[in-house]
């Protein structure tokens, strides 16, 4: 049980149980980046694959007529199988995405489905659609999923949030620009801790 | 807010499984004047329709519209149905689009899969919410407050990465 030595394990006896959330402020540069150049004019499709924040939506929605909450974690032990939560996702009629949020959530695909995972973002996705995405590569792994709130244009807010999920073998950078072939990463920052931030524009 | 002694359960008390077409509240109107209940024991399948504010602690399938009045899901309602309301609050369980005039507020311990359209979304921490946000021709309302500090973002975004590189607190690394 590797994954319970990770960053914010709690004791056997608690496993299932959210471990108590602890939020700290994180810089999030490519967070500008990634909006750069936008009008906050309410014309564009946001889809955030994390779990629901009102700063997320509040932050998004100046840009969004519309923005899809998908909880794909979350959504995925409700179906049973992650295809069928990529299923769900494909069949929301307001596609395609102009803005896609996908925050610590390859982290937790083993590495067999991330492929699949990446061509449901470019099958959901036009080109220059634009992806923010964000791994855990830290050597000690969050154990439990992470939500992250934008506080402002630079900086995040990250918090525990869901139940521990299994050890997936992590993913390393020289894996990314090949695992996201549907998109061109454009900016990558390596942050405080071993979150990787990536801006991504759909080819 | 709503005051627990403002509850009438007396609407609901005495009903379980309603057939179709349930109206509540041929007394109610105007908010103030209290509320209908659906209790924890209560099943509804149908449709329910009213004229005054209406608590949901019970169960309940098939579409709620009470456009012109609150609608609360409280912590110990299910409800598997569309809600329409002036102001609809979720404490417990939705699976159904929520429609409200004026806002849509979602506790923390709101649990709720399906789609929201109102001017204004209120999501407390550790509410579960899967669904889309229309933001629609009254986006500019939900906006408020943000939308400058947005679109400073869009426009101003691209000084950060270099603050933040200076900070120590971030490293670019080529893409």
């Amino acid at each position: 049980m590797n994954w319970l030595r990770r960053r914010g394990a709690v004791g056997a006896a608690e496993v299932g149980a959210a471990p108590a959330s602890a939020a700290a402020a994180q810089v999030a540069p490519g967070l500008a980046l990634f909006l750069d150049g936008l009008q906050a004019d309410g014309s564009r499709n946001v889809l955030d694959l994390g779990p629901a924040s009102e700063g997320n939506l509040r932050w998004f929605g100046a840009f969004a007529r519309r923005v899809r909450v998908a909880d794909l974690l979350s959504a995925w032990r409700a179906e049973g199988a992650l295809a069928d939560a990529l299923e769900v996702l494909r069949s929301h009629p307001e596609r395609p995405y102009d803005l896609v949020l996908a925050w610590n959530f390859l982290d937790h695909v083993a590495p067999e489905q991330r492929a699949e995972v990446v061509a449901c973002l470019g099958a959901l996705t036009e080109p220059g659609a634009r992806l923010h995405f964000m791994i855990d590569m830290s050597e000690e792994p969050f154990v439990s999923p992470l939500r992250f709130t934008v506080m402002d244009e630079g900086h995040i807010r990250r918090e525990q949030a869901g139940p521990p999920q299994p050890s997936q073998p992590r993913l390393v950078p020289a894996e990314v620009e090949r695992l996201m072939a549907p998109f061109v990463v454009v900016h990558a920052f390596i942050l405080r801790g071993g979150m990787h931030e990536y801006v991504a524009v759909r080819r | 807010m709503w005051k627990k002694d403002e509850v009438t359960p007396d609407h609901a008390a005495s009903q379980t499984s309603a057939p179709a077409r349930q109206s509540y509240g041929s007394s109610g109107g105007a908010a103030g004047r209290g509320r209908a209940t659906i209790g924890t024991s209560i099943t509804i399948r149908g449709e329910v329709t009213g004229d005054e504010d209406l608590l949901i602690e019970g169960r309940v399938e098939g579409s709620v519209d009470l456009k012109q009045h609150s609608v609360t899901v409280g912590s110990e309602g299910q409800v598997k149905a569309g809600i329409t309301g002036r102001v609809v609050t979720v404490e417990g369980s939705v699976e159904g689009d929520l429609r409200a005039e004026e806002v849509v507020v979602l506790r923390s311990t709101a649990r709720v899969q399906g789609d929201i359209t109102a001017p204004r979304v209120v999501l407390e921490d550790g509410a579960t919410f899967r669904g889309a946000v229309d933001m629609g021709d009254q986006g500019s309302r939900v906006r408020t407050g943000t939308q400058a500090s947005a679109g400073r973002s869009a426009s101003s975004g691209a000084k950060a990465p270099a603050e933040a590189a200076a900070s120590g607190n971030v490293a670019e690394v080529s893409p």
